[in-house]
């Protein structure tokens, strides 16, 4: 029960969290609480037993991606003034339409679906329990088989597909520089 | 669901109190050997005077008269910061740093009711790589810091702070891979009690044999990571004032100190627990001394006494590799920024990345676990 518990508060506060971050007028604001929020999606992670996904999300996301984003936002330093923001559009509001009823299909479905079902019968439930000591060391072992076997060839594309971006950021750059050089 | 017993929630929750105590204690502790180090190196006497009544012991009571005189300071806020960041800011540091405690392995597991308590309060399936996580949230704090200062010194502080902090974890991340090969899990435990046994007959069998190039970078990239000397970029009195710290005094200008010793303590923890063999003895492991001891004391009793020989042994590594940070610190200049950064991505990246290459190959011909 403490599983679901702190699972549900925090998926709450994370879709709270989010609503909160995408209003907010100045941009380090935004980032620390979608920090915050990469934690709360880490610790829902955590609660469901699979750690290792926990900890790779706050590595990744919390540590190192969004580093570069304070960094980048920091670099600019614009105070809100500055940044103009746009009236919103009407196709903008047809979109944030859509996606709020996305929202709300897909949240009503898995949430009917746990009330149909009953609690017992979903993944939430089904998941082993974090400190159990003979599934010392399985989670990383079955993430890094299932990585190397099954999904060898989706994971060796991704990598490729991010390998191709970062050439891409590097020949932007270097065109960048190459015109500047030019007109001065 | 497995229900926990109420015997591993009150030993988990007196390992994780004994961490954060111990982690607590670092940064008083370390201030005062810092500043009779650098006296040493400097031929000076350095604070040798404040004692507790009429003892004198070396100066130790300095410390507790710095604690004191922080704590009454004024706390002053300039009003032209963002004032909720400033304050938040020095926080992380040190509740990031002291969280980290947690996980640190003070010996194998002793026996409780009954019941096997491991020593290592949070053992995660994924290892060490939870110090790993936690670490990387504390610059956070830094360039928070710097930000909310409203001053263009602390600003410049924040950014090298995190561009420092990302380039480094490239290479530390890259550092560690040939160890995950060489010992065959991500657990400390396993690690540590792999690292007991005697390697070629003469030799503990420490990572730092089957691994040096790796505790190398290793090395070099917790400094960079616990923003030690020489890479403290981020404070660099000579250029930038005292960077994200300008605007910070008393108290909270401690705690971001506390935050700094507690991580470096952790990484110090880290770095024994994977290259030094952790608690276990040099050529004595605890499994030989359980051996020898049970027969007379039985073997959960010899657990316990194996218990503080073990935290005495761990922490006796840890101090000595604390002083070799100490001594750096005052032997090594400052990095310049680009020089800094050259380092980081030049040089150390390449060869961890060959380091890794090259210990999958070897590993893939040789088992070593």
């Amino acid at each position: 029960m403490a599983i679901q518990i702190s699972f549900l508060i925090m998926g709450i506060l994370a879709v709270f969290l989010s609503g909160m971050m995408i209003t907010r007028k100045w941009p380090v604001t935004a980032a620390m609480l979608l920090i915050i929020i990469m934690m709360l999606l880490a610790g829902m992670y955590g609660v469901l037993g699979a750690h290792f996904s926990a900890v790779a999300q706050i590595i990744v996301y919390a540590g190192a991606i969004m580093v570069v984003f304070v960094f980048v936002i920091m670099l600019l330093n614009l105070p809100p003034e500055e940044l103009r923001y746009g009236r919103i559009t009407i196709n903008e509001i047809i979109l944030i339409g859509i996606g709020f009823l996305g929202a709300l299909f897909l949240g009503t479905k898995v949430g009917l679906g746990y009330l149909v079902s009953g609690l017992n019968s979903t993944t939430l439930i089904n998941a082993r329990p974090p400190y159990y000591p003979a599934e010392m060391n399985e989670n990383v072992k079955n993430v890094s088989t299932l990585m190397f076997t099954d999904y060898l060839w989706a994971f060796e594309i991704v990598s490729f597909l991010i390998l191709a971006a970062i050439v891409g950021s590097i020949v932007i750059a270097k065109k960048a520089k190459v015109n500047n050089a030019k007109s001065s | 669901m497995v229900e926990l017993s109420l015997t591993q929630i009150i030993s988990t929750i007196l390992l994780m109190l004994l961490g954060i105590a111990v982690g607590a204690q670092v940064a008083p502790i370390m201030s005062w050997v810092e500043r009779r180090q650098c006296a040493i190196i400097q031929r000076r006497l350095g604070p040798n005077r404040v004692g507790i009544f009429n003892f004198r012991i070396f100066g130790l009571g300095q410390p507790i008269a710095d604690a004191i005189k922080l704590l009454f300071k004024e706390d002053f806020v300039p009003p032209y910061v963002h004032k909720a960041f400033y304050v938040m800011a020095p926080v992380v540091p040190v509740i990031t740093g002291l969280a980290v405690t947690v996980a640190i392995p003070w010996g194998s597991h002793v026996v409780v009711n009954n019941q096997i308590v491991n020593l290592q309060a949070v053992n995660l399936n994924s290892g060490f790589l939870l110090i790993f996580a936690l670490s990387s949230l504390a610059v956070y704090g830094v360039t928070l810091a710097g930000w909310s200062s409203n001053n263009k010194y602390s600003l410049l502080g924040g950014l090298r702070a995190s561009a420092q902090m990302v380039s480094y974890e490239v290479a530390m991340g890259m550092s560690i891979i040939p160890l995950v090969f060489i010992w065959g899990t991500l657990d400390l435990q396993v690690m540590i009690s792999r690292q007991s046994e005697i390697l070629f007959g003469f030799l503990p069998n420490w990572g730092l044999f089957h691994a040096p190039v790796s505790f190398i970078i290793f090395l070099v990239t917790i400094f960079a990571e616990t923003n030690r000397l020489p890479f403290d970029l981020a404070e660099s009195e000579g250029e930038l004032v005292a960077g994200f710290l300008t605007e910070y005094g008393a108290m909270r200008w401690s705690l971001f100190f506390l935050g700094e010793y507690s991580m470096m303590f952790v990484m110090c923890v880290l770095t024994v627990s994977m290259f030094f063999g952790g608690y276990e003895i040099p050529w004595i492991s605890q499994h030989l001394l359980l051996d020898l001891l049970s027969p007379t004391f039985g073997e959960a009793l010899t657990r316990w006494i194996l218990l503080p020989i073990g935290i005495g042994v761990l922490l006796l590594k840890v101090v000595l590799l604390m002083w070799f940070f100490v001594q750096v610190r005052f032997t090594i200049p400052r990095f310049r920024y680009d020089q800094l950064m050259k380092l980081g991505w030049v040089y150390l990246l390449p060869i961890a990345l060959v380091n890794l290459v090259v210990t999958a190959i070897i590993t893939a011909f040789i088992k070593f676990h």
